[in-house]
């Protein structure tokens, strides 16, 4: 709830996690391959499907499913959930590492 | 009363945002004003039973809609009321501004069902509906007759039309879009969410009610016409049927509360949304020096207090 004169808040989500190193071209990120094509996005394809699939196979028949509370919760615990969990499984952290206000730019 | 209409108008509504106020207006609030008239007038729609016994509204429709009941809570008088509340509290006109255009959303979408909404209250009580639907929110029925009904009329194509207005505006479910239109908008918060959940976390909060409205859409109307077995009429039947006739299903009653002619709601819903929208842009302005000032003066008091 806020204004954007307000104090400056932590890092905002979908800023870059870590500054770039000392000394990186500029223009290094044109040469990445776009969105769109990368598995990342696959993945999230895959995600945010899956949870359509399972979400509306169960709740047809377990109607108490189809509530306000449960669907954003149990698409934010499929694609946010499944890959902490395999993370987790993994001994990586899940909370995201962003940096500090100043050391963003 | 709409479904997955209401879920999808938040998305809408964010889309539609007069320039000026693209990635100021708090997308959270456009939420919470959309889903207000329902969290504090739909549990007792339905009631609950316990031990055999019944709780909750005699006349569903007149406690949902009616006065007296919780008709208040789906009116633009009540809205704009919980709006002064907001400014009064915040000063902060991202909310304000983004809690009126997704409360007025739900507002003049429920004209739609054959009890519709107190427009005009409290200058009058009579209930204004284009009786395109049947509400069908019955103490009998309970929610599965109503969603039986209601995806089976008119109903399912409104579900269908605010879908297709999201999907038009396809670029609002994006994660561009969230990074820079709607965390601008509520820095604090999403900041505060990103503490803890990296940004695939919370763009799936963001899509969430976009997720859900799709799910209940398309689980509901399987259910009703693929798996439920009714008996109408004394048939038993495969799935509930179809009607899109004005005022449909058939199979249900068309219950009204007082209301005026209907030929009047379209225009003056039109009207009325026109003027919310009018109303929002003339005070955005004005009310950021408020907002300003109210900002300056916390800062101020943090520092010294």
């Amino acid at each position: 709830m806020s204004e954007p004169t307000r104090p400056a808040p932590p890092p905002l989500p979908g800023s870059p996690n870590q500054p770039p190193p000392l000394g990186a071209e500029p223009t290094a990120r044109k040469r990445f391959t776009p969105r769109r094509f990368t598995g990342a996005n696959y993945i999230d394809f895959f995600l945010y499907a899956s949870a359509a699939i399972t979400y509306v196979s169960l709740s047809i028949y377990n109607k108490w499913l189809l509530d306000w509370i449960v669907g954003p919760v149990w698409l934010f615990a499929w694609v946010w959930g499944l890959p902490a969990l395999y993370k987790l499984m993994r001994r990586q952290p899940i909370r995201p590492q962003r940096g500090p206000v100043g050391e963003r730019e | 009363m709409s479904w997955a209409a209401h879920q999808f108008e938040v998305y809408a509504v964010q889309a539609h945002l007069p320039k000026k106020m693209v990635a100021k207006v708090s997308w959270l609030a456009i939420f919470f004003g959309d889903f207000t008239p329902d969290f504090l007038a739909k549990f007792w729609v339905y009631g609950f039973n316990y031990n055999g016994h019944h709780y909750g509204a005699t006349k569903p429709y007149q406690w949902h809609r009616g006065w007296p009941g919780m008709g208040i809570s789906h009116t633009l008088f009540f809205g704009a009321l919980v709006c002064l509340g907001i400014w009064a509290w915040k000063h902060n006109r991202a909310w304000t501004i983004g809690f009126l255009l997704g409360f007025a959303a739900h507002v003049l979408t429920d004209v739609n069902d054959s009890i519709g909404t107190m427009l005009l209250f409290p200058f009058s009580t009579l209930n204004w509906s284009l009786h395109t639907w049947a509400y069908a929110a019955t103490v009998k029925g309970g929610k599965y007759l109503d969603a039986a009904a209601y995806y089976s009329s008119l109903g399912a194509v409104m579900d269908l039309f605010w879908f297709f207005v999201v999907l038009g505006s396809w670029r609002v479910l994006s994660k561009e879009y969230w990074r820079t239109k709607v965390v601008p908008a509520d820095p604090h918060v999403w900041s505060w969410l990103g503490q803890w959940f990296d940004d695939r976390g919370l763009l799936a909060l963001y899509r969430g009610v976009f997720f859900y409205g799709v799910c209940r859409m398309i689980a509901w109307t399987t259910w009703a016409h693929l798996v439920a077995k009714p008996v109408i009429d004394g048939v038993k039947r495969n799935g509930y049927p179809w009607d899109l006739s004005w005022t449909g299903p058939w199979w249900v009653q068309h219950v009204t509360l007082p209301h005026v002619p209907p030929w009047v709601v379209l225009p003056v819903t039109l009207v009325l949304l026109g003027g919310v929208y009018f109303v929002a842009n003339a005070i955005w302005e004005r009310m950021e020096s408020g907002s300003t000032k109210a900002i300056a003066w916390r800062n101020v008091r943090r520092k010294t207090g």
